[in-house]
Formats: structure tokens, C-alpha cells, sequence
């Protein structure tokens, strides 16, 4: 199996199999990001949308001195702000057909999860996307800052403050 | 609380969510083994940081359907991004292509409104 640099490197070239594979590959997470992030499903789903036409697009320019996770990411991020800004605006791309269950429907029988969801709610999307990175992605702080150009002391206090804020409802 | 404690204290939570450098490790894990308070701090960080993973995992990925649109908005080589104001040089630009057997994505300005246009391949309609 190729790596996610020689994938990527695939895609710049135009191989539409690498491409459905890095799809498979990442849109969970991505979808999981950008759900995180915004709360609402169908942005969410635009944001897996775009961040993928995006990464079709500019493939030939990733030059691999990221992680390819953080290069995604990173074009989700501008995706999903990009996203509330056109909503803001009151201008919607498209409408997207039928509704889907409700991801936060999966938290009603888990009542811990539901705490947490509750929680993270009441954080800044700042914080939010600083506590998926860490916890869901694994990525020191140091990658963190790098890749929301950030200085590292404020991702920490933002992972610092988010953590105590998740503590409180697990107690 | 002594000095070492803070600064363990800042690292916990990355020890705790797996993105601590091995170097970093090391300090933490030798203040932890002499400091009571810490250990306990970390138990609490370690809760948070497994809450966090299995709520998130509950999140569903996206729907078939975005791989569709993905896949159509992307398809072939973009042949043209023009502005103009009749809705006839649309028609002609796609069956052009559409001649070629290619598959074609095209994005035309038609009286201020953006049109996409693309033909997509039998396998991705018949996935749709
Ligand atoms: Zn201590």
C-alpha cells in the first residue's frame, strides 16, 4: 500500500484510484473534524466536499514538508471557515437533498459522550478544533501551532483551559 | 506547588492525549514517579483525554453521497472558465466535448450565475 506522501503524489499526477483512496482514507476524520468544528451536519459534509475538490486541485502543490493529515486538515479548516463566512452572508452553495440522522443522535445512549458533546458545545470553536487535533489526532502541540500558525504557549492554554472545562463533567 | 510540578502540569495533558515528544516524555515520567499529586493529575487528564476519543469516534463518517459529488466535481480535465451572456455557448462547449467521449467539467458565468458543467462516466451515475 502506498503512503499518504506517494498517494498524495499520485493525485497530482491525476490518478483518480489514489484519489478515492485518500477518500477512504480520510473523510471519516475530515467529516469528524468539520462536525466537531460546526456542529451541523450538512456543513459538515460540505466541508469533506470541498476539502477533497480542493485536494484534487492542488495536489501537484503539496510539497511534503507537512504531514499530509496536517496539509488536510488545514484545508478543512479554511473550507469550514470559508463555509460560516458564505452562511454569515446568508448565501448557501446548494441545498443538500434529504436529511440523515442525526450524528448527535449516536450520543442519546451514551450519556457520558453526551457530556462531552455538551461540553465541547460550550467551548470556542478555537478550542474545539485545538481539542480534536490533540485528543482525536494525537499531534503535539507543537504541530498545532505550526499548522494554525499560532504561537505554541496558545495552544496550550487553550488545551490547557479546554481540558479543565471536559474534566468538570466527568466528575 | 514546587516549580517542576507547573511544568509537568502543562506537559500532562499532551502525555496524556499522545502528542508528547519522547524527550518531554522523559521529564514527565521521572517527575511522576516521585510526585503523588502529579500521578493523580494525570489519571484525570488520561479520563478526559479517552472521553474525548470515544465520543469523537461516535461521530459517523459522511454519506455515500458526498463521495459521489466529489468524484463528479472533479472528473476530467476543467476546459473552460469563461464569462459571457448567452446560454448558447454553453450548449455548444458541452457537445463539443461531449464528442470527444471525454469527460469534461466546465464552469460558465451565465448572466451573473455560475453553471457547472460536467458529464460524468457511466460508473459514477450508476453509484450515484
Ligand atoms: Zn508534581
Amino acid at each position: 500500500m502506498v503512503d499518504d506522501q506517494g498517494a498524495v503524489a499520485d493525485v497530482g499526477r491525476g490518478d483518480r484510484r489514489a484519489f478515492e483512496s485518500l477518500y477512504h482514507r480520510y473523510a471519516d476524520r475530515v467529516y469528524r473534524f468539520a462536525f466537531t468544528l460546526l456542529r451541523n451536519r450538512h456543513l459538515a459534509e460540505e466541508v469533506v466536499q470541498e476539502t477533497f475538490i480542493a485536494v484534487w486541485k492542488g495536489a501537484k502543490g503539496f510539497e511534503g514538508r507537512s504531514q499530509v493529515s496536517s496539509w488536510l486538515f488545514g484545508i478543512a479548516r479554511n473550507q469550514a471557515h470559508a463555509l460560516l463566512r458564505r452562511e454569515a452572508r446568508g448565501e448557501r452553495a446548494r441545498e443538500l437533498p434529504a436529511p440523515l440522522p442525526d450524528p448527535e443522535e449516536a450520543f442519546a445512549r451514551d450519556q457520558l459522550a453526551s457530556r462531552v458533546w455538551e461540553a465541547l458545545g460550550r467551548l470556542s470553536e478555537a478550542h474545539r478544533e485545538v481539542v480534536f487535533l490533540a485528543y482525536y489526532e494525537g499531534m503535539s502541540y507543537q504541530d498545532i501551532a505550526q499548522m494554525l500558525s499560532l504561537p505554541e504557549g496558545t495552544v496550550k492554554s487553550r488545551m490547557h483551559h479546554a481540558r479543565r472545562a471536559l474534566a468538570e463533567v466527568l466528575t | 506547588m514546587r516549580q517542576d510540578c507547573t511544568e509537568t502540569r502543562e506537559l500532562l495533558t499532551w502525555y496524556a492525549s499522545g502528542g508528547l515528544a519522547p524527550s518531554e516524555q522523559g521529564t514527565v515520567l521521572a517527575h511522576l514517579g516521585a510526585c503523588e499529586a502529579c500521578r493523580l493529575e494525570l489519571a484525570e487528564a488520561l479520563r478526559v483525554a479517552r472521553a474525548v476519543r470515544s465520543t469523537v469516534r461516535q461521530i459517523p463518517g459522511p454519506p455515500r453521497r458526498a463521495l459521489a459529488h466529489v468524484l463528479a466535481n472533479t472528473e476530467g480535465v476543467p476546459i473552460a472558465e469563461i464569462e459571457m451572456g448567452s446560454s448558447l455557448a454553453g450548449v455548444s462547449l458541452g457537445m463539443s466535448a461531449g464528442e470527444r467521449g471525454l469527460p469534461i467539467r466546465g464552469r460558465l458565468r451565465l448572466l451573473g450565475r455560475e453553471v457547472e458543467i460536467f458529464r460524468v462516466s457511466r460508473s459514477l451515475s450508476a453509484a450515484v
